[in-house]
């Protein structure tokens, strides 16, 4: 092999290297993240959980978040702590560009305990997706203040209004949640009125 | 030929010279993910290219269960972790976003009993052990595993980044760590898909005591599990 043909294998061989460092994508289990806090479980103590609600029946809350690794979303587990029969909530995911790519499609009220939304499975729910890695937003919404899943409430007055002094991190939408099945807004639009005591829902996604 | 030895300058010049090793910190890392197929997938951190320096000597330090930083807790979040069962072993899931040589695992006793001792440990995203402090024993205050030192610990190792299971186990049950009681009644939206957060079905044993070689089942729901609170440093 002459000179020439060596460098122009070398150069062929690098070409189909894949370059350090790009992503690829965690598609089975082990893996997870949570809405809003990212891998690992978040250190809450059990007595700081709570049962979230809304004021506003539809109303979309969001809180923005950095996933560090590409995942392939196709279970969204949510646990249900106040149920009330033939009532729904959703949860999903959207891109850094406010675009949806995850919905959980409407999970039910009636039973209290681990709800599940199997993706592409689920009535109503988005098709498995890749998410990150990246900047994402977590969105959840109730059809009703009775339909209450766990999560928690950690900001006051105060610190919401830090949270989105330069930019909406922990907000709520002006767009409500609609359609047959219920669905999510397809993109995240403008932030709706400030909700001081806005709650942020424990779920779980993973492959 | 000069034109082909400048192609191949010109092409390591636009990969961001990403063929070659970088130093420590000095620039954008990426990081790797084991996957439980066994295979390695490199996840990028949002940077370009580089790759991931491992953390061979402090600082570096990641907490069982949670991660690199340390965890948000109020002091009056703190808990006594105390097992229901005799050397039951407790684990969760957790992800390490960066390589690095385990050497002391640091660790808090808060009530103390005579003879007894308690371990923690890591195992692999296939369930295999990878870290074992070795028994320690239940005397308050702060007690550390120095690996390859202490009896019955593992050696140090280097720990690639990916997921991994934290996990601890106590001789007696009024043996008590400095830990967390996160999610009571919650627990088992942790499991409901895949098991994160849950006992084991087989117990430490072994003199000197030592965690399971592997994960194995899951034992019985446990909604008043805790985790010790457990800090990994070079």
């Amino acid at each position: 092999m002459t000179m020439k043909k060596l460098i122009i294998s070398l150069l062929i061989s690098i070409c189909l290297l894949p370059a350090i460092g790009s992503a690829q994508t965690i598609t089975t289990p082990p893996g997870f993240f949570t809405a809003c806090y990212g891998p690992n479980l978040p250190p809450i103590p059990a007595a700081q959980f709570n049962t979230i609600g809304t004021t506003t029946d539809n109303e979309v809350y969001v809180c923005e978040m950095y996933l560090p690794f590409a995942m392939q979303v196709g279970h969204i587990d949510t646990y249900l702590a106040s149920a009330s029969s033939g009532n729904t909530f959703n949860v999903g995911i959207y891109n850094a560009a406010g675009t949806k790519t995850v919905e959980s499609g409407p999970l039910s009220c009636t039973t209290p305990g681990a709800i599940v939304s199997t993706l592409g499975v689920t009535t109503g729910s988005s098709s498995p997706t890749v998410v990150g890695p990246g900047v994402i937003y977590v969105a959840w919404s109730e059809i009703s203040d009775l339909c209450q899943p766990v999560g928690v409430n950690p900001y006051l007055a105060n610190i919401n209004g830090l949270l989105n002094a330069t930019t909406n991190k922990y907000f709520t939408l002006s767009t409500l949640e609609s359609g047959s099945p219920m669905q999510l807004p397809t993109t995240l639009g403008s932030a709706g009125t400030p909700y001081t005591f806005q709650n942020i829902i424990f779920a779980i996604f993973e492959p | 030929m000069r034109q082909l030895f400048g192609m191949l300058a010109v092409f390591l010049a636009l990969s961001g010279g990403s063929l070659f090793a970088q130093a420590p910190g000095s620039g954008p890392t990426a990081v790797i993910l084991s996957g439980a197929s066994g295979a390695t997938a490199v996840i990028a951190s949002g940077g370009s290219g580089g790759s991931a320096p491992n953390i061979t000597a402090p600082p570096g330090f990641f907490v069982g269960c949670y991660g690199p930083n340390l965890p948000p807790i109020q002091s009056s979040g703190f808990a006594f972790t105390a097992a229901r069962t005799i050397d039951e072993v407790y684990v969760c899931e957790m992800w390490l976003p960066f390589g690095m040589q385990v050497g002391h695992i640091n660790t808090n006793v808060v009530a103390t009993t005579a003879a007894t001792t308690y371990n923690v440990g890591l195992w692999n995203s296939a369930g295999t052990k990878v870290v074992d402090s070795g028994p320690l024993p239940c005397t308050i205050g702060n007690q550390i595993s120095t690996l390859g030192t202490t009896t019955g610990s593992s050696s140090s190792v280097l720990l690639p980044a990916g997921v991994y299971y934290f996990g601890w186990s106590t001789t007696n049950t009024a043996c008590e760590v400095l830990g967390i009681n996160p999610y009571g009644t919650d627990t088992p939206l942790m499991n409901v898909t895949t098991n994160k957060y849950y006992p084991l079905i087989t117990l430490s044993s072994g003199a000197p005591m030592q965690l399971p070689t592997a994960l194995g089942s899951a034992g019985a729901t446990y909604n008043g599990q805790q985790e010790a609170f457990a800090l990994f440093e070079p």
